[in-house]
């Protein structure tokens, strides 16, 4: 590999691959229908892509945590409408690419070895994750659901009889 | 057909079909749907069954509702939801009956046999988990940099913290905390073991992708959405759910990392 803008990529397009095939397995865990594995593999595959393009560019993982949970969210909301199901089920599978699993690991790992101010570090930066995540969906949840076809309310049958 | 509704309605008690209607917001909260939803469809649904004072009041773990039965008599149902596992088959479906019964296109005896008919639902088998978990546990690993042969040892590790997960600790523990402090312990030795057998290179990242199903994501995704919806109890309480998770899950693989260091006699983190 003497091109490492070629290799980088391929490395780009197989860590997509694997964060489709990570969210399907996830969406296996919760029993959704299969009729919606690939939508929710999209979900993950298209938020693991955003949080790398960020982090190539700008080199803040945070900041990657935030705009990759806002564009899945707004994804998932489309998917809901498009598919005709709860909103919650793009939502929660999708997700768990950007979970900071990893820095639970390391801080309980800091923890155990005795390096408090470094288990410190990778813990402060565990709950910043979150709360950007947090924030990423709220962002997403603020855009107004008519945007997205979704009608103000249902219309509910209540004639009298 | 509507003709038929309305007779279904009209044969239909008042309490039964108050029954009917806490259920419904019971089986969506307890499947993992969202809360507003299940405060939605039940109010819906009440008004479609000419429910006089339907009020009800949902937060993540219970449901308390009224209504006015024969003009004069207020009558209440409490409901405990305890925190189950998430089935978003069975939420999907519930979506579209509560949006059939909105529309007037099902009576509350429909209802009823629907509701059984998703309560039975089949949820993904259990097989199908633990290669699910063994194959999410692998796919993590490769996304937090684990080469192909950590790759492999987080998909061995991901299938026995399921086959764990399902067949093991119903038979040890009732509590969650202990149970997410055992399953991880679990994870970590057997990262830990595989590693000793020369499967992978990098314990720290096949130990990440072992964790993986075990990461408290949808307590956090749904703690934040309640806590967007104003709905700040709500919110707290899965708050708790996830920061006991991620704490469990810490716990757990400290645990095992420190037993495999005393047990090889090398420091925490240490291989052979």
């Amino acid at each position: 590999m003497d091109f490492p803008v070629f290799s980088e990529a391929l490395s780009a397009v197989l860590q997509i691959a694997a964060a489709f095939v990570g969210t399907v397995a996830f969406s296996v865990l919760f029993s959704v229908p299969p009729r919606h594995y690939v939508s929710c593999g999209i979900t993950g595959g298209v938020g693991w892509a955003v949080y790398l393009a960020v982090v190539h560019f700008f080199s803040s993982p945070i900041v990657g945590s935030f705009l990759a949970s806002a564009v899945l969210t707004v994804l998932s909301r489309y998917l809901a409408v498009y598919c005709k199901a709860p909103t919650t089920v793009f939502l929660l599978c999708g997700i768990f690419t950007l979970v900071p699993g990893a820095g639970i690991y390391y801080t309980a790992y800091h923890v155990y070895a005795g390096e408090s101010a470094q288990a410190l570090l990778s813990g402060m930066d565990t709950i910043k994750t979150a709360v950007a995540i947090g924030l990423g969906i709220g962002a997403a949840y603020s855009i107004p659901s008519r945007v997205f076809g979704w009608r103000k309310s249902p219309e509910v049958w209540t004639e009298e009889t | 057909m509507r003709e038929a509704v309305r007779q279904s309605i009209a044969e239909c008690s008042q309490m039964e079909r108050f029954n009917l209607i806490t259920r419904l917001g019971n089986d969506i909260l307890v499947n993992g749907g969202e809360i507003f939803r299940a405060n939605e469809a039940m109010q819906y649904a009440a008004a479609v069954f000419r429910l006089e004072g339907f009020n009800a009041f949902v937060i993540a773990n219970g449901i308390f509702s009224t209504a006015v039965i024969d003009g004069r008599i207020y009558s209440t149902r409490i409901c405990y939801v305890p925190l189950a596992p998430t089935v978003l088959c069975r939420v999907d479906e519930l979506n579209h009956l509560a949006r059939r019964i909105a529309a007037g296109r099902c009576g509350p005896f429909e209802m009823r046999s629907e509701l059984e008919r998703i309560e039975k639902m089949d949820v993904s088998g259990s097989r199908m988990k633990v290669l699910a978990s063994g194959l999410g546990s692998g796919s993590f690993c490769y996304l937090f940099g684990g080469s192909f042969f950590d790759m492999g040892a987080a998909f061995l590790a991901g299938l026995v913290l399921y086959l764990f997960l399902i067949y093991v600790a119903p038979w040890i523990s009732v509590s969650r905390i202990m149970r997410n402090i055992l399953a991880s312990a679990v994870v970590g030795l057997t990262c830990c073991l595989l590693l000793a057998a020369g499967i992978g290179d990098s314990l720290d990242r096949v130990m990440i992708g072992a964790v993986f199903p075990l990461a408290p994501g949808i307590p956090l995704t749904n703690s934040v959405r309640n806590f967007l919806e104003n709905d700040y109890l709500s919110g707290l309480i899965r708050l708790a759910d996830a920061f006991l998770t991620a704490g469990c899950i810490a716990i757990g693989v400290g645990t095992a990392l420190q037993l495999w260091a005393v047990a090889t006699g090398t420091a925490i983190g240490g291989v052979v």
